[in-house]
C-alpha cells in the first residue's frame, strides 16, 4: 500500500526528508514570474525556494505547499493551498514542532 | 472562534465534547450509547489504525470505542456522483475516502467543496465490502486557515485526555488499558492515605479544603460532623459554609449521614 504521508515541516526540519514529501505552511516573500519560483517564509523564519510546475501561481499571502524536498533550501511543489491573508506563523511552527513529540506518535 | 462552538455545544458531554464521565457508569451498554454520542477529533493515520471486531462491530482507535469522528483535511479528490459525493482527504499523515451522501445541486458558492482547499468533516466510521471510509453527515470547507493547525492541537489535547484523564483531577492508577479513561470517581477504591487524599483535594478553593481538613481531623466521624462544628472551627459566614458544603456533596467528596446537618468524607 502507498504510503502517503507528508509531515508538517518548517525550515529546519528540510534536511530529515531529503527526497520526501513534505507540508510547508509558509508566507510569500518574492515570487520570481521568469524562473518558475518563489521565496517564502516557512513558520520558523527561514526561507525556502519553491518551485512551481505546470501553470500554479503563488502570488501574495500565506499557503501550505505539499512537495518534495530537493535540498535543504528547496521543495518542489506538487500541490498549493491557498491559506490566505491571515496565518500566525508562530502558532503554526507550535504545531509544526510540537506534532514531532514522541508522545504523539500515534496520531501523526 | 464562535464557529467551533457549534461542534461542541448539545453533543451532551459537558464542556468540549470530550468523552467524559459517562464511562464512569456501570453496565457496557451505557458505554456504548455514550461513545456513540461522543465526538472526537482524530488523524487519518488514527483512522487507519482503527479495529474492528468483526464486521459490524463497533470501531476502536487506540483502543477505546468511536462513536463520531471529527477530522480537517486537504480535499485532494472530489467525485460527485447523482446521490452522492466523494472526497479523498490527505492530512498529512494518510490519505482517507469520505462520502456525503447530499444533493449538492442548489449549494451556496461558499459552501462548495473544491479541490485543494481544507474541509471540516464530522461523521462516523462505517465499511463496505471491507473497504472502510467516513460516512460524512457534515462537510464545510475551512473559512479560517488556522483551523487545521488548531485541529491537530486538538487532537493531541483529547487524546492525552482519554488517556490521562482532565487536567488538574487526580488520578487512582493507570486507565489506558481499562478502558476506562475517567480519573477518580467517587466509586473507585481510592488509596486511603492521607498523601493520597490530599491529592485529591488540591485543586479545590481554600474554604472547601479547609472544611475537609477538619472533617478529616475529627477523632469520632461515625456519625458525621455536624455543619455547626464545622462553621464553629471554620468561622467566616454561615452562608459562605453551608454553599461550600453544597459543592463538595455535589462534587461526591463529602455525603451526608444521618441527617443534612451531618456531613462525612467520601474518601
Amino acid at each position: 500500500m502507498a504510503d502517503f504521508t507528508s509531515p508538517l515541516v518548517n525550515s529546519a526540519r528540510l534536511p530529515d526528508y531529503q527526497n520526501k514529501t513534505v507540508r510547508l505552511p509558509c508566507e510569500v516573500i518574492r515570487s520570481d514570474p521568469n524562473a518558475n519560483e518563489v521565496v517564502v517564509k516557512a513558520s520558523d523564519g527561514g526561507q525556502v525556494r519553491v518551485k512551481l510546475v505546470g501553470g500554479v501561481t503563488m502570488k501574495k499571502g500565506f499557503f501550505e505547499v505539499v512537495g518534495n524536498v530537493v535540498n535543504n533550501e528547496a521543495i518542489k511543489a506538487h500541490a498549493i493551498i491557498d491559506l490566505g491573508e491571515n496565518l500566525d506563523l508562530s502558532l503554526v511552527d507550535f504545531v509544526v514542532e510540537k506534532s514531532r513529540d514522541p508522545q504523539f506518535s500515534n496520531i501523526f | 472562534m464562535s464557529q467551533f462552538n457549534d461542534y461542541y455545544a448539545n453533543k451532551g458531554e459537558g464542556g468540549g465534547g470530550y468523552v467524559q464521565s459517562p464511562f464512569s457508569s456501570p453496565g457496557g451498554g451505557a458505554r456504548r450509547q455514550a461513545a456513540q454520542h461522543a465526538l472526537r477529533p482524530v488523524s487519518i493515520k488514527q483512522l487507519l489504525s482503527a479495529t474492528q471486531v468483526h464486521a459490524d462491530a463497533e470501531f476502536k482507535i487506540d483502543d477505546l470505542e468511536v462513536g463520531q469522528i471529527t477530522l480537517v483535511a486537504h480535499v485532494v479528490e472530489v467525485r460527485n456522483q447523482t446521490t452522492n459525493c466523494t472526497y479523498t482527504l490527505d492530512d498529512g499523515t494518510g490519505r482517507y475516502e469520505a462520502r456525503h451522501w447530499a444533493d449538492t445541486s442548489d449549494q451556496k458558492e461558499e459552501d462548495v467543496i473544491r479541490e485543494n482547499t481544507y474541509v471540516r468533516v464530522m461523521g462516523g466510521l462505517k465499511s463496505f465490502s471491507g473497504k472502510h471510509y467516513i460516512n460524512a453527515t457534515h462537510v464545510r470547507p475551512c473559512k479560517d486557515s488556522h483551523e487545521p493547525y488548531f485541529h491537530k492541537l486538538d487532537t493531541m489535547t483529547v487524546s492525552l485526555i482519554l488517556k490521562h484523564g482532565l487536567p488538574g483531577q487526580p488520578r487512582a492508577g493507570n486507565h489506558a488499558a481499562s478502558g476506562n479513561p475517567n480519573g477518580a470517581s467517587a466509586y473507585t477504591a481510592q488509596a486511603s492515605t492521607a498523601g493520597g487524599v490530599n491529592d485529591q483535594w488540591s485543586g479545590l478553593p481554600d474554604l472547601q479544603q479547609r472544611i475537609l481538613r477538619f472533617i478529616l481531623a475529627q477523632p469520632n466521624r461515625q456519625d458525621g460532623i455536624p455543619v455547626t462544628a464545622i462553621a464553629r472551627a471554620i468561622g467566616g459566614q454561615a452562608a459562605e459554609i453551608s454553599e461550600a458544603l453544597d459543592i463538595l456533596l455535589d462534587e461526591g467528596h463529602v455525603y451526608t449521614t444521618m441527617d443534612d446537618t451531618h456531613f462525612d468524607l467520601a474518601l
